[in-house]
């Protein structure tokens, strides 16, 4: 039977079913007048033994098993109508679900994308990283002649590859850009098991000491310089100033190692550093059938043999970690924070929303009492306000996806770049699945038990109370009262954590870096060594430029290269790992002025130096202290043994103040600054850092094309590329406190709507209480202690649980206890006022209450 | 029904009352009442749910036809399968009936 006839049929079953009770009960009175009664006591009396019309119709219908769609319709359309007639209710319920489903599917969705995804290799659980570790169980890069013992001793790995990421300068007919360059050596793509998407990979002739230079591009950069579906192959590109043909193009998602745009071979140039310069990071692809437990084992062996055979592998260790863990397992802790939070939020959404159906539920009970008596069935009228609850989540859930999706945007744009995989995310469908879920779960959820709670109301109770006050029993008002101590308390939870990685957060940016960073502008490039005295001299006369100076090392942003040295005139220790090491830099000589760095004593080194065999160096604090504890450095002289071929001895002229070089929540470490124009070099891959203003930048960025075309000129100022070095800790920091904030205004929603509820349900007691003489303020204060007792109590709840919770978040924290006093004193004070505004109102609206009023409410 | 029947049982009677022929629902409730002598009490109402199921079974059908009073009422009749389903009802009722008094007797002794 077609739906239409399917219809029509029903109409006339319904319509014959109606006539014929009708024609019952007409039958059933005219016998009565018969009998003797009056028409009115005749048509009484007829019903009453009738039983409910309505009730007998819905049977009926029941036995051809319409009812299900049939009432599913109505009771949408019935919810429909009773949603839209509170709208307050259901403009804040929404809008609360909205942002928790929301919040969520963007944090999971992003989670999803960094944390779960696989690998995008096709065999991702065979790839290990594989790394030398120190007498501490540091991990370390490889040394090259180590990576070759282990390449051909093993019997675990089927390739074993070694490969290191760079910044290079590439050019070509377009304009300079640096990019991030893997070079890698024979079996790093047999690893991968990724094949070129256009062209080819390397083939051994390119391989190998003095081979043709050939590049394989990224599918991005391609896109970026030679244009969409150009054609690339056979085309020159030069990398800091070196001719290489574009042989291949991978796949749009390959950037292995570290977003890596373009790999290039590593055989190429020679490899003539020792075993105790770590210069590499090696990859291995397990042959089948092994596990990475079995290969560690493999490798231990080779560790001890190369450590009884080699000075320099000494205590030296291998160890093999599975390529995911690498990849994800520095962010998991901090997503995994992130995602307990957003879980908190979408719980408080739930408890709130909860409590919300609840206190109006049970001002329905009138309305409940009514549908009742007419005929409703208790399961009925579950069925009805489960109906509206999975309407307002659908709602909420719809509107949550499409915050959803503008929250994946935004984490995408703005999530620091080391983040790995982030730029993956999208809404996709398993999302949108996760969405529904979510909203149907969280509608039965908060549903469910307020609906329980509404339906045991009894007719004659209901309709007797007359108005809906004092149908909440004392059971149901403890309920009340629990979801909103439980928000509270979940919301102060997540607002301390908040709380501490703010404050961690904002002493992380105001940590003195020992730089004057301000007016201080960089950029990356890369010139002949013989240009440099030219490019500083023209910089440093263009009118705004106060100081300007090249360096190796940029500040803040890397550590720089770390080696032995000795002291002239002290002995070599016999162990290697007995020397003393400190982290060595090159600058040029206005580079402490640039910097607004002091010199403590000595000097700094000067053009006369730049021109005088005579080498020079200056060191900080921490060398000297840490070297010539007795305050002697300066005129001592040192040489560091692995940077030059013939390393000569320097002599410290200067001491200057530490300065935080491996990042702002770092401490210094000892640091030699050599004078870079004493250390001549062919080519100058070195950062320009210039005190002046960003107008000048133009001036500058000519007179270093004017030098050498070939060098992209990016600027940055000294303060974004600080801000960079803690991009992650203020993501972090952004998403917790947008939770916490967003838990905060659903605790205080909370707190109002059972208030407003509780004042509502009590206006004509407190009408009474008026009357007999209460003032105002004895109102306001009775409310106002109502909710000041459950704030209390979810504060103190909340405060005890974030004292337990809060050292998850020690590793994250800088410079503090997680049990900071100071954070929690705060989260106490700022949700005290938030929520006691909560109960404000409600409060006031009671105070205002009129006696006369009040008594009619009935 | 105010004094509880057995799930069932309505559909039983109103099985029951039709056998002697086409009746419509007024009379069906009628008849019962006075051959139960008043002892059932049929909330009159609850007999058109039943009579739907017994529509739906196949057991009775009805059709519109006129009352004694004048007024267009539907009248059911039964159908063979209908009396068959009488019959079931019946033996299963007696069954039930005869388990019933042998739990019953020793009281009466």
């Amino acid at each position: 039977m077609n739906p239409i006839s399917r219809w029509l049929e029903r109409r006339r079953v319904e319509r014959d079913l109606a006539d014929e009770m009708a024609a019952h009960l007409e039958e059933r009175i005219e016998q009565l007048m018969d009998e003797g009664l009056s028409q009115e006591e005749a048509r009484i009396r007829a019903q009453r033994q009738f039983g409910n019309v309505t009730s007998q119709k819905e049977k009926s219908r029941e036995a051809w098993g319409w009812n299900g769609m049939e009432r599913l319709t109505q009771d949408v359309r019935f919810g429909c109508r009773v949603l839209g007639k509170s709208p307050a209710f259901t403009v804040t319920a929404v809008t609360v679900l909205a942002l928790g489903i929301g919040m969520n599917t963007a944090m999971f969705s992003a989670a999803k994308a960094v944390l779960l995804s696989a690998l995008p290799y096709p065999e991702p659980d065979r790839l290990v990283e594989v790394w030398q570790t120190n007498k501490a169980g540091r991990f370390m890069d490889v040394s090259g002649p180590d990576f070759r013992d282990w390449r051909d001793q093993n019997r675990s790995m089927q390739y074993l590859a070694s490969y290191y990421g760079d910044q290079v300068g590439l050019s070509g007919d377009f304009a300079p850009r640096r990019i991030r360059i893997g070079v890698v050596s024979i079996g790093f793509f047999e690893s991968m098991g990724v094949p070129a998407a256009v062209g080819r990979l390397f083939s051994r002739e390119e391989q190998k000491l003095g081979g043709v230079p050939v590049a394989v591009l990224g599918y991005d950069l391609s896109q970026l310089i030679f244009g969409p579906g150009a054609q690339s192959m056979g085309k020159s590109v030069r990398l800091d100033g070196m001719a290489f043909t574009v042989i291949g193009i991978m796949p749009p998602a390959f950037d292995f190692p570290a977003r890596a745009q373009l790999w290039v071979p590593q055989e190429l140039i020679p490899d003539p550093s020792t075993r105790s310069a770590h210069n590499y990071h090696v990859l291995g692809h397990l042959k089948p059938g092994t596990s990475s437990r079995l290969a560690q084992e493999d490798m231990n062996v080779i560790a001890t043999q190369l450590a009884k055979a080699y000075i320099d592998d000494k205590d030296e260790g291998i160890k093999v970690v599975p390529l995911y863990d690498e990849v994800v397992g520095p962010v998991r802790p901090a997503f995994l924070i992130l995602l307990s939070a957003v879980t908190l939020v979408l719980l408080i959404a739930c408890v709130n929303i909860s409590g919300l159906h609840l206190a109006r539920a049970t001002v329905r009970a009138k309305e409940l009492g009514l549908r009742a008596a007419l005929g409703a069935g208790r399961p009925r009228l579950i069925r009805q306000l489960l109906t509206e609850a999975v309407l307002l989540a659908i709602a909420g859930g719809a509107i949550g996806l499409a915050l959803a999706m503008a929250g994946t945007a935004v984490l995408r744009h703005s999530a620091p770049a080391n983040i790995p995989r982030l730029e993956n995310i999208h809404v996709d469908i398993s999302m949108l699945c996760f969405t529904a879920v979510l909203s149907i779960g969280a509608g039965l959820l908060f549903g469910a038990l307020p609906a329980i709670a509404g339906s045991h109301t009894d007719v004659n109770e209901a309709l007797k109370q007359g108005s809906g006050k004092g149908t909440a029993g004392p059971q149901l008002k403890r309920w009340g009262n629990a979801l909103v101590v439980g928000q509270i308390g979940l919301a102060v939870v997540l607002l301390t954590g908040a709380a501490l990685l703010l404050k961690s957060y904002w002493k992380l940016t105001h940590v003195d870096s020992g730089l004057r960073s301000s007016g201080v502008f960089t950029t990356d490039l890369l010139l002949p060594a013989r240009l440099s005295t030219r490019l500083l001299k023209e910089v440093s006369a263009l009118p705004g430029v106060q100081a300007a100076a090249l360096t190796d090392v940029l500040p803040v942003r890397e550590g720089g290269a770390d080696g032995d040295f000795e002291i002239e005139g002290t002995p070599l220790p016999a162990d290697p790992h007995q020397d003393s090491n400190a982290y060595y830099r090159l600058a040029t000589s206005q580079y402490f002025r640039t910097f607004g760095i002091p010199i403590l004593k000595g000097r700094a080194f000067d053009e006369t130096d730049d021109r005088s065999p005579e080498q020079v160096a200056t060191v900080n604090q921490t060398f000297a202290a840490e070297f010539f504890p007795g305050g002697d450095a300066i005129g001592k002289r040192i040489r560091f043994l692995g940077f030059d071929a013939k390393p000569q001895f320097m002599t410290i002229v200067g001491i200057v103040p530490d300065v935080r070089a491996f990042g702002l929540n770092k401490p210094a470490k000892a640091e030699v600054f050599g004078d870079l124009m004493q250390h001549a070099v062919l080519s100058l891959d070195a950062t320009l850092v210039v005190r002046g203003p960003v107008s000048e930048q133009a001036a500058v960025r000519s007179v270093v094309t004017s030098l050498n075309r070939d060098t992209p000129v990016e600027f940055q100022s000294m303060d974004e590329v600080i801000a960079g070095t803690i991009a992650r800790e203020r993501f972090q920091t952004f998403l917790l406190s947008l939770f916490a904030a967003f838990a905060l205004l659903l605790s205080a929603i909370g707190i109002y709507g059972l208030l407003s509820y509780t004042v509502t349900r009590r206006t004509s007691e407190l009408g009474i209480r008026m009357t007999l003489g209460a003032g105002r303020r004895a109102v306001l204060v009775l409310v106002l202690s109502e909710g000041g007792r459950l704030v209390a109590t979810g504060l103190l709840l909340g405060l005890l649980g974030a004292f337990l919770l809060s050292r998850t978040l020690a590793s994250f924290l800088y410079g503090m206890k997680t049990t900071d006093p100071g954070s929690f004193v705060t989260v106490a004070l700022v949700f005290g006022v938030v929520a006691m505004l909560g109960c404000y109102f409600p409060a006031r609206r009671a105070s205002k209450i009129d006696p006369n009023v009040a008594l009619r409410y009935e | 029904m105010t004094r509880a029947l057995l799930p069932g049982t309505l559909e039983m009677l109103i099985l029951q009352t039709l056998r002697h022929g086409a009746l419509h629902g007024y009379a069906i409730s009628q008849y019962i009442q006075q051959a139960s002598e008043d002892v059932l009490q049929v909330e009159e109402g609850s007999l058109y749910p039943a009579l739907q199921r017994l529509l739906r079974d196949g057991w009775v059908v009805a059709e519109w036809g006129t009352s004694s009073r004048k007024r267009r009422v539907r009248t059911y009749r039964l159908t063979p399968a209908g009396r068959k389903q009488l019959g079931r009802e019946i033996a299963g009722f007696e069954r039930l009936l005869a388990g019933i008094s042998r739990v019953m007797r020793p009281v009466e002794s």
